[in-house]
């Protein structure tokens, strides 16, 4: 069964795991219950490759077992934060082997809400609140410290006036014309990274970043404030993230430009005084930046 | 044991920036904070009382995985539950923080592990819990404290950098006939924060002409100097402290950030791996010197990306510290 390495090809990289492994760990305190539900995509990758090259499976921690070590983590170690049973996970394929040298994470968290009324809050009733998904991704590498990356995807947001785009570069084929009063519409990505795996306050730091990004986005709620672009609206939301959060060294926000056409009515009689527009799936604009701290030297 | 101090005031606790009222059955728990996994006195007998004797005593890690320990055994101990919570209202901040604190009350001669953890509070962007911890030096300093007037109004949250230097400044004044060091480290450390490099420049000048052949503060100088944008008189005052201590990784790994900030990539990188290798024969594990490889990593990681070679970035991004330190030429 076994073959020899083939002289003419080498490795890049390999890896192997469990994905969309579903689990929810409940914490009672008296009649009061937490809950979380995550998904976890779980990769390792092994010293030796004998297994992809010669089919010799001794050194294969089956996928399987690997399911059920994100179950039984979740009842030893209990789950807190999605970034901290990242890190546990981690922690226990790179300690309880000596032949796993890389263990990636990555993990969503199911956005339960615990019910509320009038400021009273249910003990063990949740509604499911897709506003926001809160991911990480915990990296670790044998004998370094782990990367954790945090993050929020498909927060789709909107407004109807105070953004507007002109001033841009012009050439043959430039149709656009400048516009002073127009909608934004974008389902933020952002993607950051912490310069520290202790102690950090991680679903915190992530309502932190969310109510950031809807600051910057939105605005006073009697006024608002003007966009006079994407990417200038991206960069003051990371740059006040940074600022607000120390343990955030980079961060990465990508933000769709969903369009919304007013839509020509005359041919049907009408005139459409800027009342109805049409969602625009596609195409959409896409504006992306990742920004970093800059090293700073340390007293 | 600076080391110490210094780990403490890394580890931290985001709060709202609204900061709600917080209701007396809500647990740390609850609150996310992030106890350590592996507590040794995870069930230690009377880790409570222990905690506290160890936090008198100013033997700080400890105390604070006994506290911890603590309130984990039981969260529904009223009496543990009950100073955590008030602790916590009264320092809003951070639970370490909070036992530094709690311990120099109870033992205030502690003012250098206090000043160290101001420093280190500043260097992590902390700044509020920074100035705290500079006011409470004050506060606890006999030498100063009569400037207090009243104790207890200062903690009443924001602006509170400016009150603290106005005091440190009158403290000086009113000493102007000679030179304290320590509280010219203070001043440097909040004009730091401020940052007003070129006064806090002259602060560290001020307590460097009293204590010359003091490693750390030609160390803060330089990284002051760094901030400022002064690279090449940076450059000095680490060579000097490293003249003085050869082994001090900090101002190793402030030298690479420098050359990094003047364009000497291939340098900085030479720098950092100089640090990381010191670090790896002390054989230390200590957590917060675990914490300090990171920020090395990262910063070489940031050096070689500027060299246009994808596989020491590489090596870089799986610790082989080995093959970096051949490519450089460097002894291992």
């Amino acid at each position: 069964m076994g073959t020899t390495s083939n002289p003419n090809v080498e490795f890049v990289r390999t890896g192997y795991g469990k994905n969309m492994v579903k689990v929810l760990h409940i914490h009672r305190e008296g009649i009061h219950h937490h809950i979380t539900e995550l998904i976890a995509d779980v990769q390792l990758t092994l010293k030796t490759r004998k297994d992809y090259l010669t089919g010799d499976n001794s050194d294969i921690i089956p996928t399987d077992t690997i399911k059920n070590t994100v179950h039984a983590l979740a009842k030893l170690k209990g789950i807190k934060t999605i970034e901290g049973f990242a890190l546990d996970i981690c922690e226990h394929f790179l300690t309880a082997f000596n032949h796993v040298t890389r263990v990636r994470v990555n993990i969503d968290e199911v956005p339960w809400k615990r019910l509320e009324k009038n400021g009273v809050e249910h003990t063990h009733a949740f509604i499911l609140c897709p506003e926001a998904w809160h991911f990480c991704e915990v990296e670790q590498h044998l004998s370094m410290t782990p990367v954790v990356h945090s993050g929020i995807r498909d927060m789709k947001v909107l407004k109807t006036t105070q953004s507007g785009f002109e001033g841009f570069l012009r050439d043959r084929f430039t149709t656009l014309t400048d516009a002073k009063d127009r909608f934004f519409c974008t389902s933020v990505y952002a993607r950051w990274r912490y310069n520290t795996h202790v102690n950090v306050a991680f679903d915190a730091a992530w309502k932190t970043v969310k109510d950031t990004i809807i600051q910057k986005f939105a605005g006073p709620y009697d006024r608002g404030e003007y966009s006079p672009s994407v990417q200038k609206t991206l960069y003051d939301t990371q740059v006040l993230v940074l600022d607000r959060i120390p343990q955030v060294e980079e961060i990465e926000i990508i933000m769709p430009n969903q369009h919304y056409f007013i839509t020509d009515m005359t041919k049907i009689g009408l005139s459409n005084k800027d009342e109805v527009y049409l969602p625009l799936d596609n195409p959409s604009g896409n504006i992306t930046g990742t920004i970093r701290r800059k090293p700073r030297a340390k007293m | 044991m600076q080391a110490e101090w210094e780990e403490l005031a890394r580890r931290n606790w985001l709060t709202d920036n609204d900061r709600p009222q917080i209701p007396s059955n809500v647990s740390p728990y609850e609150k996310g904070y992030y106890f350590h996994t592996d507590n040794p006195f995870k069930d230690w007998p009377n880790a409570f009382e222990e905690g506290l004797r160890k936090s008198r005593e100013g033997e700080l890690p400890n105390a604070v995985l006994l506290l911890e320990a603590a309130v984990l055994q039981d969260p529904q101990d009223s009496e543990v539950s009950e100073w955590a919570y008030k602790t916590t209202q009264r320092f809003f901040r951070c639970f370490p923080v909070v036992c530094v604190c709690r311990c120099l009350e109870l033992h205030p001669n502690n003012l250098q592990a206090l000043m160290a953890l101001a420093v280190s509070l500043t260097n992590t962007g902390m700044r509020q819990e920074a100035a705290e911890a500079l006011l409470s030096w004050i506060r606890h300093n006999p030498k100063y404290k009569y400037l207090l007037k009243s104790p207890l109004s200062v903690f009443i949250s924001s602006p509170l950098l400016p009150e603290v230097k106005d005091l440190y400044l009158e403290a000086a004044q009113h000493n102007s006939d000679t030179i304290d060091p320590d509280l010219q480290t203070g001043l440097g450390v909040l004009y730091n924060l401020s940052s007003e490099f070129n006064k806090a420049v002259e602060a560290f000048n001020a307590a460097l002409s009293v204590r010359p052949e003091d490693y750390l503060l030609w160390n803060r100088l330089g990284a002051t100097l760094a901030n400022g944008d002064r690279s090449e008189e940076a450059v000095e005052a680490y060579t000097r402290a490293l003249e003085l201590q050869p082994g001090f990784i900090r101002s190793r790994y402030n030298l690479g950030i420098s050359c990094i900030n003047m364009g000497a990539h291939r340098e900085a990188a030479g720098h950092f791996l100089t640090a990381l290798s010191l670090q790896r024969k002390s054989r230390s594990r200590q957590l917060s010197h675990q914490v300090m490889s990171g920020n090395i990593w990262t910063a070489l990681r940031i050096a070689l990306s500027m060299l246009d070679q994808p596989e020491l970035f590489q090596a870089a991004n799986i610790g082989d510290l080995d093959l970096l330190m051949r490519a450089f030429n460097l002894d291992m």
